[in-house]
């Protein structure tokens, strides 16, 4: 072998090297044993001080899915102002990255698509609204609850936008249900009907079409009370007719209390790989490596939860039954399905990329070496290198529950303990204060 | 082949390391009346030139002068709630003073202090009633009752597409008398913002 060709050589390995180092640009989860430790056990504030330990683990392209899923800890510990920080910074930057950066674009087109920074898919652009309004909220600031409930409107017409219509996550019924319980609290009974008719509008129709759901019932009392609060008879008695109800009727001496809990473990993304045969010039047909993203759940069953309403000074407690009113898992499945005609062409795109550039170092490697076992065993990894760079984007907003139920429990003003049980386990509980005429909003986690 | 594939990727390393150095942080003095957009949103400078505007309109109504010639005083108004109903978080309490120091300003209406800080000013009274000399105390009961309640929403529309958004907001002010609840002005101001954001980056 002559100098030259060691050199070359030296060169060829230099890349096969170089496409071994870039494998490493694949979704890194390891960070996530610890962090899953603390939130399933229910040690919120600990997974949070988890999730600070491994921001570097996140790294600079995973700043938007750091701030969520660190928002969502602080949230479940009760912890609402640095959530609400947490937030408000994700959603601000989900925005920033609507300007894409050439140079990272090209690093995915030649690698992979965790080169690029994490900018969350649709349901969770939407849903960092819902729970930042949800830590307004529960610090009783409905006015500014309602600021993030307005901004999912103009967020999920944008989303369309961007589909040109087609996409089925054009909606949201949960959003709409819990900004008419946040105007009901904020006193602004007519825009509370609009946004429960609302709501049961899409409960009834996109929702029930593409994620199966049933309206919950008790939004049909709910449209029923604030039709007869507002003195709208004729909706009230069509809703009547409706539902087959008499509901229930208005009264400013009750107060309520509207519980939302979050409901096991969300979906995850794995690698979904299959294999693309092309073909060269020769005819010859060849097999690339594609990867794409899909969802894995994480919970086998629904879980029925009992809610209690026990008066502090005693006495017989209020209880009701929660209903899913929010099925995150299956929102997030179609909306992926939705996005994977474009990742499909992505990767097919690259997959070519891949081929030709592979295509291209073997015969080089070919004429260097002059075949021979030293030559195959340097195609072999070449190739073996490149198609393990090929690797699906699974990152996710992991601490997002699998589900959100809600139940609504009406009582006479007072201070209360109000606690969420499963089948004899008790999930969560917390004092509340029930106001004549108020609604008092509770967030209670069981993502254990 | 192998040699032009390291020098592209020499530069594609050189291209990331570039674009991962942010520039450095600089800050300047700006004067409190320089309108600066960074975000879009509703800023300093919309509260203080809404108030202007309106406080001036309301100012310079009939109202003013049929109070006047009627009750033979100018009017006493207190600045009561604005509710923020857009899709900001808007910090209305810097509205309200931006409001309530154009009304001084005027020069046209009396002005009473609002609710929270009534309170305030009752507790000292309380106060002074226990601990302050007989001659340097104030007298409680002695307030000025306002005739005139300014009040008002704060709303926004945003059509947003991709990274141009027109962002449009409406203030809505109401002057109540607060004896008859009879509305005496009514005013109303837009403001229409244009948000561009660049596609690309290098």
């Amino acid at each position: 072998m002559t100098t030259a060709t060691m050199h070359r050589l030296k060169a060829a390995v230099a890349v096969v090297f170089g496409c071994a180092v870039l494998v490493a640009c694949g979704t890194a989860v390891a960070h996530y044993a610890a962090i899953e430790k603390n939130l399933w056990s229910g040690n919120y504030a600990a997974a949070a001080a988890q999730i600070e330990k491994s921001q570097k683990e996140y790294g600079n392209k995973g700043v938007v899915l750091y701030n969520l899923e660190l928002g969502t800890a602080y949230h479940y510990a009760g912890m609402y102002d640095p959530s609400t920080r947490n937030f408000l910074t994700a959603e601000r930057k989900m925005q920033d990255l609507w300007t894409v950066s050439v140079s990272t674009e090209a690093s995915a087109l030649l690698l992979n698509d965790n080169a690029l920074d994490y900018g969350g898919e649709d349901h969770e652009k939407v849903l960092v609204n819902f729970f930042a309004g949800m830590n307004f909220a529960e610090k009783g600031d409905y006015e500014s609850a309602l600021v993030e409930a307005r901004k999912v409107d103009t967020k999920l017409k944008e989303i369309s936008r961007l589909y040109d219509g087609k996409n089925r996550y054009q909606e949201d019924a949960f959003v709409r249900y819990v900004a008419g319980v946040l105007y009901e609290a904020d006193n602004e009974m007519n825009d509370a009907f609009i946004s429960y008719r609302k709501a049961a509008e899409t409960y009834e129709g996109s929702f029930k079409k593409t994620f199966g759901m049933v309206m919950p019932g008790q939004l049909k009392d709910d449209l029923i009370r604030s039709a007869d609060a507002m003195n709208f008879r004729e909706e009230r008695d069509q809703y009547r007719q409706k539902y087959g109800k008499q509901g229930r009727a208005y009264s400013k001496s009750e107060g309520s209390v509207f519980a939302v809990i979050y409901s096991g473990k969300s979906p995850v993304k794995v690698e979904n790989n299959f294999e693309a045969r092309l073909q060269d010039l020769q005819g010859m047909y060849h097999s690339v490596k594609v990867s794409v993203p899909k969802y894995m759940d994480r919970e086998a069953r629904i879980r029925s939860y009992t809610v209690m309403l026990t008066p502090e000074g005693g006495g017989s407690p209020l209880t009701g039954r929660a209903e899913v009113a929010e099925d995150i898992g299956e929102i997030a499945k179609k909306a992926l399905e939705d996005r994977l005609t474009i990742l499909y062409l992505k990767s097919g795109g690259r997959a070519i990329l891949k081929f030709i550039a592979k295509e291209q170092a073997n015969k080089e490697i070919k004429k260097q070496t002059g075949g021979g076992f030293a030559g195959e065993l340097l195609s072999f990894a070449t190739s073996a290198a490149v198609d393990a760079t090929e690797a699906a984007d699974i990152r996710t907003w992991r601490t997002l529950p699998d589900n959100i139920q809600v139940s609504r429990i009406y009582a006479p003003p007072g201070r209360y303990t109000l606690t969420v049980s499963e089948a004899g386990r008790i999930v969560a509980s917390k004092p509340v204060t029930v106001k004549a005429g108020g609604v008092e909003v509770a967030a209670l986690p069981d993502v254990n | 082949m192998l040699k032009n594939v390291l020098i592209a990727g020499t530069a594609l390393a050189l291209v990331v390391l570039i674009s991962a150095c942010g520039p450095s942080k600089t800050v300047q003095r700006i004067g409190t009346d320089t309108t600066v957009d960074l975000s879009g949103e509703w800023n300093d400078t919309d509260s203080r030139l809404v108030a202007q505007e309106m406080i001036k309109d309301v100012t310079n109504r009939p109202w003013l002068s049929e109070f006047q010639s009627k009750i033979g005083r100018k009017p006493t108004v207190v600045v009561g709630k604005v509710v923020n109903r857009s899709q900001d978080h808007i910090e209305v309490k810097t509205f309200i003073k931006n409001l309530e120091r154009e009304l001084i300003n005027a020069g046209t209406v009396d002005f009473v202090a609002g609710t929270g800080e009534r309170e305030q000013l009752r507790e000292e009274r309380m106060e002074q009633a226990r601990e302050a000399s007989v001659e340097t105390q104030k007298a409680s009961g002695q307030e000025t009752g306002a005739d005139f309640m300014l009040i008002g929403t704060l709303t926004s529309i945003v059509d947003k597409e991709g990274g141009q958004a027109v962002k449009y907001y409406q203030v809505n002010l109401e002057l109540v008398n607060i004896e008859s609840n009879k509305k005496v002005w009514i005013g109303e101001k837009q403001i229409k913002k244009f948000i561009s954001q660049d596609r690309v980056k290098l």
